[in-house]
């Protein structure tokens, strides 16, 4: 960390996963100035990066988590169209292999998730969405955002079951929808 | 499903194209390594240039402060001088390094004095790719970098962002058609300060001013990393760049980087007709695809003055065969009273 010019070394380390990390939240547009901005800033404030830890991926999760906050700050609006834009999308995909009345609940489901997402409190959706969709694990969590991995615990806990109760119906719907997908080839059989 | 799939489901689906990826680090390579080479580049010609220095441009009447005019007599002065340089053979790099080592050893410039900073200023430019529509749209991104340092240390980086240079109309028309803002970061600052145990160290002590020894560290060290890619005399060079411009590093150090550089094969060095700037230039393949990385060197004090990397290939993205693909243009060091003052001019 000292050697400025070996910084591209954990460049070449870290960045897809930081990049794929931001253009899942933010979109590919966007993303790339922002993990760009990860690594520029990592760079410049190197000196505050602790050697006890024994890869810098949560130092740099830490620093993408700041800028995403600053980002959201700023375009909230196009987030949250980008958010329920890729919600939909992934529900559209699965068109071929589901039945017309599930694409509907489908459809239902994917306005309610970004909703619900939009609704939890920003430290519980922080720890839910590196978790889901960065692979990582409670310390790293807690190195990442400088709290405990007992927070993290509760976060993730509390997170859960908000965005269990926010999706209601349609939570309930999605469920029974699954259970009734598991029971189909036995009854056909 | 639970809550947890039905997110990682929308994940996977929000999940970035190969293509995507590959762009954007390209992109932000580019940026980091600009950052890398401003930061420590610039911090060292701050201590090791702590007043006005006679520069190759002085010679030929231009205002050391005129910055946009120096940028601009610098470049006509570059092309001035790569027309010299294509009636001249290049010379094996012994020779014009062998005089950079020269200058490097009898160079003697005192620290400034208590209360004083030493004030640089850069022009560096860097191509940066985003994504449109799946399209790769690429421009350029000028910044002006300037450096306030102390005999202390301390350090004040700050970055000024100017307007992209696009590569077309069409390229233009394209960005601003998917939305997008055609000034990009154009007017934003970036300002720090540095105190003295932050300013970046780079363990100069650890390197051999001996040749051989500082030969043998410098091959081990471009081994790993993100340059591996690349053909030894343009790590080299690289490497050899960086610590040349690395702050605090001894003048024998920068003296041994010379004389290493000058043994390295594939290592280019020619002299201007009058003898004021030294050209070390390297030109290599990567991808499949040309550039050339050239540093020019004020030949009476061993100092960088620009340093580009060109394609001298058309590449993915729109970007023509001669784009400068990153580039640092440094203006003589002045010494300011305080780490708020801007430069006076004369």
């Amino acid at each position: 960390m000292e050697r400025p010019e070996l910084f591209e070394e954990i460049f070449g380390r870290h960045f897809n996963v930081i990049y794929r990390h931001v253009a899942r939240r933010v979109g590919p547009d966007s993303a790339g100035d922002i993990a760009s901005d990860v690594f520029e800033r990592a760079f410049a404030t190197r000196h505050r990066y602790k050697t006890a830890f024994t890869s810098a991926r949560p130092w740099l999760f830490g620093i993408t988590a700041n800028l995403l906050r600053q980002h959201y700050r700023k375009h909230r609006r196009a987030t949250m169209a980008h958010w329920k834009a890729t919600s939909r999308e992934s529900w559209k995909s699965a068109d071929d292999t589901e039945a017309a009345d599930r694409r509907v609940d489908a459809e239902a489901m994917s306005t309610s998730l970004s909703n619900a997402m939009a609704k939890l409190r920003k430290e519980e959706r922080e720890v839910l969405l590196l978790y889901a969709w960065s692979d990582q694990s409670y310390p790293e969590i807690a190195a990442s955002l400088g709290i405990p991995i007992g927070t993290v615990r509760s976060r993730l806990a509390r997170a859960r079951a908000r965005l269990r109760e926010l999706m209601g119906d349609d939570w309930r719907r999605e469920q029974q929808g699954t259970r009734n997908d598991l029971d189909g080839p036995k009854g056909m059989g | 499903m639970t809550e947890l799939e039905l997110l990682r489901r929308v994940g996977a689906h929000a999940e970035p194209s190969p293509e995507q990826v590959e762009a954007a680090a390209a992109t932000a390579l580019t940026r980091l390594r600009a950052a890398i080479a401003d930061e420590v580049g610039s911090a060292a010609a701050g201590s090791q240039q702590p007043g006005p220095v006679r520069r190759w441009w002085d010679t030929l009447g231009a205002s050391p402060l005129a910055l946009a005019g120096a940028a601009a007599f610098t470049i006509a002065v570059v092309a001035a001088v790569s027309l010299t340089l294509t009636t001249l053979r290049p010379r094996p790099a012994t020779a014009g390094l062998d005089q950079l080592a020269a200058a490097a050893e009898s160079a003697d410039e005192p620290a400034p004095s208590a209360g004083e900073f030493v004030y640089t200023r850069s022009e560096v430019s860097s191509v940066v790719q985003e994504v449109v529509g799946g399209e790769v749209i690429s421009f350029l991104r000028p910044q002006t970098v300037e450096r306030w340092l102390n005999a202390d240390g301390q350090l004040r980086i700050r970055r000024s962002s100017g307007a992209p240079r696009f590569f077309s109309a069409d390229a233009e028309a394209a960005f601003q058609a998917a939305g997008l803002d055609a000034a990009y970061a154009a007017g934003t600052v970036d300002d720090n300060v540095f105190e003295p145990a932050q300013v970046p160290e780079t363990r100069l002590a650890d390197w051999s001013t001996n040749p051989a020894e500082l030969r043998e560290q410098m091959v081990a060290d471009i081994a790993p990393g993100a340059t591996a890619g690349l053909p030894r005399p343009a790590r080299m060079l690289e490497l050899g760049t960086s610590l040349l411009q690395a702050t605090g590093a001894s003048a024998e150090l920068r003296a041994a980087v010379l004389r290493v550089l000058a043994d390295e094969a594939g290592i280019q060095s020619a002299t201007a007709a009058d003898g004021s700037v030294v050209t070390v230039s390297v030109a290599y393949e990567r991808d499949g695809r040309g550039f050339t990385h050239e540093v020019l060197f004020e030949a009476d004090t061993s100092h960088i003055v620009q340093e580009s990397v060109v394609a001298t290939d058309d590449l993915p993205g729109g970007i023509p065969a001669g784009t400068v693909m990153r580039s640092r243009v440094n203006e003589p060091s002045v010494r300011v009273p305080s780490i708020e003052a801007p430069p006076t001019t004369d």
